[in-house]
C-alpha cells in the first residue's frame, strides 16, 4: 500500500513537514517494499487552496494513506472524498514517521483541524 | 468624475474625507453627489450620512455544480481552476465554494458539458439617499474571504454623472485595487507616522500601477514625523490637504457627526480640495 508523507525535502531522510498543505514534497512510500518517490507539492506557494491541490496530487499518486502533522478542512474533505485515510505524526524524519505508522503508533484523523479562514 | 479615497494603512481617515467632501459639495453646489462605500469588510460611511435605504440586493458569484451522470472524471476542470476550487479525486468531483472566484473556467472547459452554475451569496448591496446625496454601500457576509465580487457588483450602481466618491477598503491588495481601478482620481489618506508612511508607499505603487492620477492627504498632520511630507515633495506627489489632530473633530467623529457640521471652516477646505482635483485633471 502506498503512503504519502508530508516532507520538507525529497528523500526518506528529509524532515517531516510542519504543515501538510504547504509541505515542499510528498514522499510516496510503498509500505511493503519501501520503494519511494518524492513528488513536489505544487501547493507549497499557493495563495489559497493548497490543501485541495495537495490532496489532488496524493490522490493522483495512488496513495491510500496520508500522513501530516494535521489537516485543514479543505485537505481533509478532499482526502476523505478520495477515500484516503489520514494519520497525524509529530516530527522526526520521513523514515521515522513511516516506522511509527508501521508500528501502529499514529492516531487516525477523523475530523478536520485548523478550521480557520483565509483573509 | 469618480474620486476614490484610499490608503495603505487602515484608520487614517478615508471615510472622514469621503463623507466630508461629499457633504461640502452637496451644500455648495447643485452637482449630483454620490457616495459609494466600497469598504465592504467594514462599511461605515452610513454612520455619518444616515441614509434612508431604498433598496437592498444579495450579491455573490456563480459557482459550479457538476452533473456526475455526465462527468467522466477527466480532470480538466481541476486543471484549469487557478484557485483549486474544484478537485477530481478518483471518481469524485469536489467543489470548494469558498475557494471559487466564479470565473467560469471549469464550466467553459468541461468537454462533457457536465458543469452548470448556481449562485452563491457573499454579501449585500444597499442604496438610498442621504439628503441630496445618493448613497450606495456593499457589505461582505461574515466569514467570507473574498471582497472583490461584492465590490465589483457595487460598482455597477455608480452614477457617473456628477461627482462619485468611493470609500475604498484599506490596504493595497485586490479589494482596494478593484475599488479604485476605474476612478478618475485617487486621494490617498495617510498619517505622518512610520506605519502610515510605510503603507502609503504601497498605495502609491498601486496608484502608479493602475495609472490613476493621485494626491495625498495627511490626517492628524501635526503628530509623528516629516517623512510623509518630504516623500511627497521628493516624488512630486501633490499634498492636497493637511488636517491637524483636533479634539473637536475627534469628539464629533465619536458621535458620528461629520466635521463640516461642527467646524464650518472645513467646508471651504473640502471645496478647495475638490478644486485642486479638478485642476490636477485639467
Amino acid at each position: 500500500m502506498k503512503i504519502a508523507i508530508a516532507a520538507s525535502g525529497n528523500s526518506l531522510d528529509a524532515d517531516f513537514a510542519p504543515r501538510f498543505g504547504r509541505s515542499a514534497y510528498f514522499v510516496i512510500v510503498d509500505s511493503e517494499t519501501e520503494e519511494w518517490t518524492a513528488l513536489p507539492n505544487p501547493g507549497m506557494g499557493a495563495g489559497g487552496g493548497a490543501g485541495v491541490q495537495a490532496a489532488q496530487v496524493i490522490s493522483n499518486s495512488g496513495a491510500q494513506v496520508a500522513i501530516g502533522p494535521n489537516f485543514g478542512p479543505n485537505a481533509f474533505n478532499a482526502l476523505r472524498a478520495a477515500g484516503i485515510t489520514m494519520y497525524s505524526a509529530r516530527g522526526g524524519s520521513v523514515r521515522d514517521v513511516l516506522a511509527q505508522y508501521k508500528a501502529g503508533q499514529l492516531p487516525e484523523i477523523r475530523a478536520a483541524q485548523n478550521v480557520g479562514r483565509h483573509h | 468624475m469618480i474620486i476614490a479615497v484610499a490608503s495603505g494603512k487602515g484608520g487614517t481617515g478615508k471615510t472622514t474625507i469621503a463623507v466630508n467632501l461629499a457633504l461640502a459639495l452637496e451644500r455648495a453646489s447643485d452637482l449630483p453627489v454620490q457616495v459609494v462605500d466600497g469598504d465592504v469588510e467594514a462599511p461605515n460611511a452610513h454612520l455619518f450620512l444616515a441614509p434612508h435605504i431604498e433598496e437592498t440586493q444579495d450579491v455573490g458569484i456563480q459557482i459550479p455544480v457538476v452533473d456526475e451522470e455526465k462527468c467522466t472524471y477527466c480532470g480538466v476542470c481541476a486543471e484549469v481552476c487557478q484557485y483549486h476550487a474544484i478537485a477530481v479525486l478518483g471518481e469524485k468531483v469536489l467543489v470548494f465554494p469558498e475557494l471559487c472566484h466564479g470565473c467560469g473556467s471549469c464550466t467553459a472547459n468541461c468537454p462533457e458539458h457536465a458543469i452548470s452554475e448556481t449562485p452563491r451569496v457573499m454579501g449585500t448591496l444597499s442604496r438610498g439617499r442621504a439628503g441630496k446625496i445618493s448613497f450606495a454601500s456593499g457589505e461582505l457576509n461574515v466569514g467570507e474571504a473574498m471582497a472583490v465580487p461584492v465590490i465589483r457588483q457595487l460598482k455597477k450602481w455608480i452614477q457617473p454623472e456628477g461627482v462619485v466618491i468611493i470609500d475604498a477598503p484599506p490596504g493595497a491588495s485586490c479589494p482596494m485595487v478593484e475599488a479604485v481601478r476605474t476612478a478618475d482620481f485617487l486621494l490617498l489618506v495617510t498619517e505622518p507616522t512610520p506605519f502610515g508612511f510605510h503603507d502609503l508607499k504601497s498605495a502609491v505603487e498601486v496608484a502608479r500601477e493602475v495609472e490613476i492620477p493621485f494626491g495625498v492627504i495627511i490626517n492628524r498632520a501635526d503628530i509623528g514625523t516629516e517623512e510623509v511630507a518630504e516623500f511627497c515633495k521628493k516624488e512630486n506627489i501633490p499634498l492636497l490637504m493637511e488636517i491637524p489632530l483636533d479634539r473637536r473633530i475627534a469628539e464629533a467623529y465619536s458621535r458620528g457627526v461629520p466635521m463640516v457640521d461642527v467646524l464650518p471652516e472645513y467646508r471651504e477646505k473640502f471645496l478647495a480640495l475638490y478644486r485642486s482635483i479638478q485642476e490636477a485633471l485639467a
